[in-house]
This record gives structure tokens, C-alpha cells and sequence, in this order.
């Protein structure tokens, strides 16, 4: 088991100096910095992406990089600030992606829009067996969808509350409280299967 | 596996453990949060060659700070539909609009009042079309752009799982792809003598020889899909 520690991708880890450096470099152009954004970030923002839409987290996370990479010049910030500008990027592209595949007016609420995924019995189970990065993100997608994209931009995407708070537009205390009883869910779920 | 029972999470430890700090008695939900962020899977930078490509495109067309984005034609359809409709406030009230991005585009302000995602809507600037699309603007518009990157197009289309290629032209994405091919079945085709066209794998403002330079070639826009995970640089 991969340890769990610093609240994201662990294994093949871009310091945060190192993201902060590339974003100066990509900033003016420079490609191989741009790559390693890509690298930091991209596998958080595509499990990010799977929890709201799916299959369709190829499609989305594909958009969700043109779009950065277009306006990466009108980014300004550190690491930290970089993940949560891609997120947002990430969520509006995955909105974008529900509302065009529903075909509802623009002006109904986002909220409604990412359904929770069914929890097949054995979804926890599969979880604690297996604990692959598929079977945890399948069960972080049968929260509720505030809990697990809370849950997803804290503990994947390693955001502090006030950014994932800033990239649901949200209060951090909101997100706090939604980020616990995920967690609560969760622990509860795999307690279960004790 | 942990056990669980007799007390719940508190918030304190929940807090710890999204954070990614050391927490004890919680194997399971640590090892799940774990799981969530674990390395890099295949498949999950597949889409490199793709997004380095459009950051290629995007630099060539510094130093203009808005890279060409086929959102402007709808916008501009727009504005020029307002501006047919109010032709004495037309002017305040699109400048207006364009600044605030209030113009009445599907999802042209985002779902979030802090999204820096929706940001170029706000930015008057007209912008020319190019690049292969702006997601934020042009959701719901069907139309192709009259001039977009087709070839960022086609490497998109072409990075992409093949047995997914029927699948990924229902994207509006590639609603302008699909124009210029004359089909959805010609797309495959089409795409191959564009992309065998230019070598450097990259165009602007769907003129394939535009830039093309070859110390920015694409490591491989098809058969490449991933690289090494860990670059030093």
C-alpha cells in the first residue's frame, strides 16, 4: 500500500517548488515545464473528473488541459493555487459536459447535475480488498456529490479547505463539514465490511 | 481492516486525514484516501501529447495574451444579434456585457462566482478563432468555427482511445472536425493526410503550414501516449 501522505499523489511526487518553478517557465512558453504541470496535476484532476462524469473523464480532462494551456498566461500563483485554477477549470468543463449531454437550460443548478453513482454491495468490499485507485474512487463516488468532491479536491487534489471551498464556491466551512461526513460515509462503509 | 465500531470519525482525525497527516486506527479510510491518491496509473497522462500541443499553439500566438479560440464567432453572433436588436444602446451595452461576461452565452460564467476557468469570457479583447475550441463559451453552440485548429483537432481525436473515436465525435468538441472532413466517417481519413501534412504536429489557425517548427515537434502525437512520469528538470 501506498502511503497516504501529503493529501495527493504520492508516488511520482512534483515538489510543489518544482510545480511553482515549471509555472514560471510555462509562463513564458517554455514546453517542457508545461509537461511537468501535466504530470503533477493531470492524474488528480482525471480521478477528480471520473467522480463527476464518469467515462466521460478522458473527454473532459482532454478539454479541461486545452483550456489551460491556452490561458495559462493569465494564471498567476504558486502550486497550490495552480491545482485549484485547474480544478475550477476541470468543474466548469465537467458542468459543461452534463449540460450538453442533458441538454438542460443553463440556468438550472449545477448541484443536481452530477448524480450519485448506486452502490452496488460489493463496492466496499472491493475497496478494502483490492484497495486499486478504481475501487476507492468508485466508493468516494457513491457519496453524496458535495461530500465526494469535497472529499476529492482535499485529499486527491490536495487542496486546504479555503481553495476547494474556492473552487465549489462555497464557505470553507461548508466544505469542511461536507469533507467530514464523507469521510464519515466512507469510514462507516468499510467499517461495515468488517 | 480497521475497525470501526464503537466510534465514529471525528473531525479532528478527518481533518488529519484529508490533510494526509499521519492518523492511526483508520487503516481502512487512510488506505482508501490512499488508494484515491495513489501514483500515476497507465493511461492517465495519455492525453500529453495533446495538451502540450495546444500549449504550443497557445505560445506561437504570443505575444497576443488571448490565444485564438473559436469562442469569439459565437460571441460575435451574438453581439451582432443584440446589436441588430438595440442599435442606440448597443454599444454601452455590449461593452457592458463583454466586460462584465454577461452576454447571454450558455455557460459562459461558470458555475462558480470565483471561477478563473470562465475568466476569458470577461475579456473584451475580441479574440480570433483558432484554437480548437472554448469549452466555457461554446457548449451549446453547434456551429462549427469557421477557422479552427483542425490539426489540434485531429491530434486530440487521434490521442484518444481508437475504440472510443465513434464515441468522441459526439463531442461538440469535434463538431468542427467533423464539418471540415465532410463526415463523421471521413474524419479518420481526413485527419491522417492533415497531421501526415505537418510534420511539426502543430498549426495555427488551422493553416497547416503555419509555424510549423521543428524543435517543437510533439513527441508523438498517436503512437506516443505516455512518457516518462517523472521528468527532472
Amino acid at each position: 500500500m501506498v502511503p497516504y501522505r501529503g493529501g495527493r499523489l504520492t508516488a511520482e511526487p512534483v515538489a510543489d517548488a518544482d510545480v511553482s518553478a515549471a509555472l514560471e517557465r510555462a509562463r513564458s512558453g517554455d514546453e517542457d515545464a508545461f509537461r511537468l504541470l501535466y504530470q503533477a496535476v493531470q492524474p488528480a484532476i482525471h480521478r477528480y473528473l471520473w467522480v463527476l462524469v464518469g467515462q466521460d473523464a478522458d473527454d473532459v480532462a482532454s478539454e479541461t488541459w486545452l483550456q489551460v494551456a491556452r490561458d495559462l498566461t493569465t494564471f498567476s500563483g504558486d502550486a497550490d493555487g495552480f491545482r485549484g485554477w485547474a480544478a475550477t477549470i476541470a468543474r466548469n468543463r465537467a458542468l459543461d459536459h452534463v449540460r450538453w449531454q442533458r441538454r438542460r437550460p443553463v440556468a438550472e443548478a449545477p448541484s443536481e447535475w452530477f448524480p450519485e453513482r448506486p452502490a452496488p454491495d460489493d463496492t466496499a468490499g472491493a475497496a478494502i480488498e483490492a484497495m486499486t485507485t478504481e475501487a476507492a474512487l468508485a466508493l468516494i463516488a457513491t457519496l453524496p456529490r458535495d461530500q465526494a468532491e469535497a472529499v476529492m479536491l482535499r485529499a486527491v487534489l490536495g487542496l486546504d479547505a479555503p481553495a476547494a471551498a474556492k473552487v465549489l464556491g462555497k464557505r470553507p466551512g461548508a466544505v469542511r463539514t461536507a469533507a467530514y461526513r464523507g469521510l464519515r460515509t466512507l469510514a462507516d462503509r468499510l467499517g461495515g465490511q468488517v | 481492516m480497521s475497525k470501526h465500531e464503537g466510534r465514529r470519525l471525528d473531525r479532528h482525525t478527518a481533518e488529519r486525514l484529508l490533510r494526509g497527516a499521519p492518523v492511526d486506527a483508520t487503516d481502512a479510510l487512510a488506505g482508501l484516501l490512499a488508494a484515491a491518491a495513489a501514483p500515476p496509473r497507465d493511461g492517465e497522462l495519455g492525453g500529453e501529447p495533446v495538451a502540450v500541443a495546444a500549449f504550443s499553439e497557445a505560445v506561437q500566438r504570443a505575444p497576443v495574451p488571448r490565444p485564438r479560440s473559436p469562442g469569439r464567432p459565437a460571441k460575435l453572433l451574438v453581439v451582432k444579434a443584440l446589436a441588430a436588436a438595440t442599435a442606440i444602446f448597443a454599444v454601452g451595452g455590449i461593452a457592458t456585457a463583454a466586460v462584465t461576461g454577461h452576454l447571454p452565452i450558455p455557460g459562459g460564467g461558470g458555475p462558480s462566482p470565483v471561477a478563473p476557468a470562465s475568466s476569458h469570457s470577461a475579456i473584451p479583447t475580441p479574440v480570433p478563432p483558432g484554437s480548437s475550441r472554448a469549452p466555457g463559451e461554446t457548449r451549446a453552440e453547434q456551429q462549427p468555427s469557421p477557422s479552427p485548429s483542425l490539426p489540434g483537432l485531429c491530434h486530440a481525436y487521434t490521442a484518444g482511445n481508437k475504440s472510443e473515436h465513434g464515441k468522441a465525435l459526439e463531442n461538440p468538441a469535434f463538431t468542427a472536425l467533423i464539418t471540415a472532413a465532410g463526415g463523421k466517417d471521413k474524419v479518420d481519413g481526413y485527419c491522417a493526410s492533415l497531421l501526415k501534412d505537418e510534420p511539426s504536429a502543430k498549426g495555427s489557425d488551422g493553416s497547416k503550414n503555419d509555424g510549423a517548427k521543428p524543435d517543437h515537434s510533439p513527441k508523438g502525437h498517436d503512437a506516443t501516449r505516455t512518457h516518462p512520469p517523472h521528468p527532472t528538470h
